[in-house]
This record gives structure tokens, sequence and C-alpha cells, in this order.
């Protein structure tokens, strides 16, 4: 039986070990793979149920010990950069940014995952029709941001940008918008009024 | 597009404050989450330039922060 040992290892880095290991090994071989945290192996258990691979697992104090037989399972190929993806289909809905943090709670925080949703948005099977920003979401199209990068990619896709005027004017952005039309409040009122879904991250 | 890396963190603030000091040093970077490839439930990671990379470590290692580097 051979042993992982990815014990001071913080997590993904286990389950990136094992995957590695797996590809190395044969069909029938057995595996032990020793992790000391929790999301760890909350993560590796997934995998293996994922992949169809029953697992045995043991604690003991911080130890976690996962236990399996390798047989044939599909480790998913390494997915294609974003930029290689084709257009995908347009949805009949809108995204509104409305402040440049998503949820509400902490701010920091909202403002981390609303840069890692922007950066999911053309991941989605659907894209949006357009994305309108107001208030302080249009400090997300500033230029040379890593944010307003990541919407002229969007847009890129053919997701039309729309910035509040007003907002634009009162964060001092005018000539400083890496992305986006700028539009007034009846465009604004109206988009919210019409047909498309609105999300609002 | 240039090559891209990963930098993987212990937990979601570590991500924010290792954003802060890589935005001001000016590095060009962004935040993704971790692809499912890696995992599925480890939050938010930094993907910088590979160009950058063992610039943006050092800096990392001088504030002793723990990451990892992950090359796609």
């Amino acid at each position: 039986m051979r042993v992982i040992d990815c014990k001071g290892l913080i997590c993904p880095m286990p389950l990136i070990e094992t995957k590695k290991v797996i590809r190395e090994s044969k069909i029938g071989d057995e595996l032990l793979v020793e992790v000391d945290n929790e999301t760890s192996f909350n993560n590796l258990s997934h995998f293996l149920n994922d992949n169809g691979l029953t697992f045995e697992h043991s604690k003991e104090g911080i130890i976690y010990r996962i236990k399996f037989i390798v047989k044939e399972l599909q480790i998913k190929p390494q997915e294609n950069k974003v930029d290689s993806k084709p257009l995908a289909n347009h949805g009949n809905y809108i995204i509104v940014f409305s402040s440049n943090s998503m949820g509400s709670g902490d701010d920091d925080l909202g403002k981390l995952l609303m840069k890692g949703y922007i950066n999911t948005i053309d991941q989605l099977e659907t894209l949006p029709q357009e994305i309108i920003c107001y208030n302080s979401g249009v400090t997300l199209a500033t230029k040379g941001s890593d944010s307003g990068k990541s919407l002229k990619r969007i847009e890129g896709l053919g997701v039309k940008i729309s910035v509040c005027g007003t907002c634009v004017d009162f964060f001092g952005l005018k000539d400083n918008l890496e992305v986006g039309t700028i539009t007034n409040m009846l465009y604004i009122a109206g988009k919210l009024a019409g047909d498309s879904r609105i999300v609002k991250p | 597009m240039d090559d891209r890396c990963l930098i993987l963190f212990q937990n979601v603030h570590i991500v924010i404050k290792s954003e802060q000091l890589i935005r001001s040093k000016g590095f060009e970077y962004q935040i993704i989450p971790v692809p499912s490839n890696i995992s599925s439930e480890c939050g938010m990671c930094i993907e910088i330039s590979t160009i950058n990379s063992s610039e943006v470590c050092l800096l990392l290692d001088l504030k002793q922060i723990n990451y990892h580097l992950y090359t796609k």
C-alpha cells in the first residue's frame, strides 16, 4: 500500500498530490492518504465520491486517513483557457452591478467575491444580454483595474456593458473607464422594467 | 494571452491581504474561483502572469504569507 503523506499541506494541495499519485498508479493499487485538516479531507472525499471511488476513512487526533483502491476513473482534463471557448448563447437576463461588492456583510469579502463572480461570467452556459453598472458598481469598469479588464473581455463576447452617467461623474471616472457605454436613468429604468430577468449579485 | 499561474492560499482572509499587496506593487492579476479541476470548495485564488511569479512570490515571502504556486 502506498502512503501519500499530505500532513502539513493546505487545501487543495492534498487533492493535487493525490490526483498525481492516482495517475501514476495502476488499477488495483491501494492508496492511503493522510491529511491533517478537515477542509482537505472533505475535498478529497468529494473528489473520490464524484469519481465513483469507494473509500474507508478514519480519524486519529487531527489526522484523517483515507484508504481506497485505484480503479478506472475519469480525471477531468485541464480546462481550456477561457479565451479559447466558443461564443456562448445569450440568455434573457441582465446582470446589474449596483455596487462593487457582492452581497452585504463584509466589504473586503464582498469586493473579492465580486471579482471572482465577474471572472466566472464568461464560463456560464448562457451569457447575459447586458451588464448594467450603477452606484459604486461603475468603479468595476475603472481603466487599468483587474475588474475593468475582465469586463472588457466579457464585452468582447458580445455582452453590452452600460454604466450610469451620473455615477461615473460622481466617482470622477469619465476619462478613466476601461469599458462601458455611458447611459442615463431613463435607459436604466427602462431596462429594469423590461422583460429580461434581472440578476443582481 | 501569456502563461498564467495560480496562487492558492489557506483562507479568504489571506487572499484579501495578498490581493492588496499584489495590487499595491502594480502587478497585473485576476481574482478567480479556484478551478474545479483543482478543487470545488476552496474559494478564491489569484491568477498572475508566470513572468511575474518569482517577483510576486518574493513579495509574499517577505510578508511571510503561506501560499502555493500552481502552474497550469
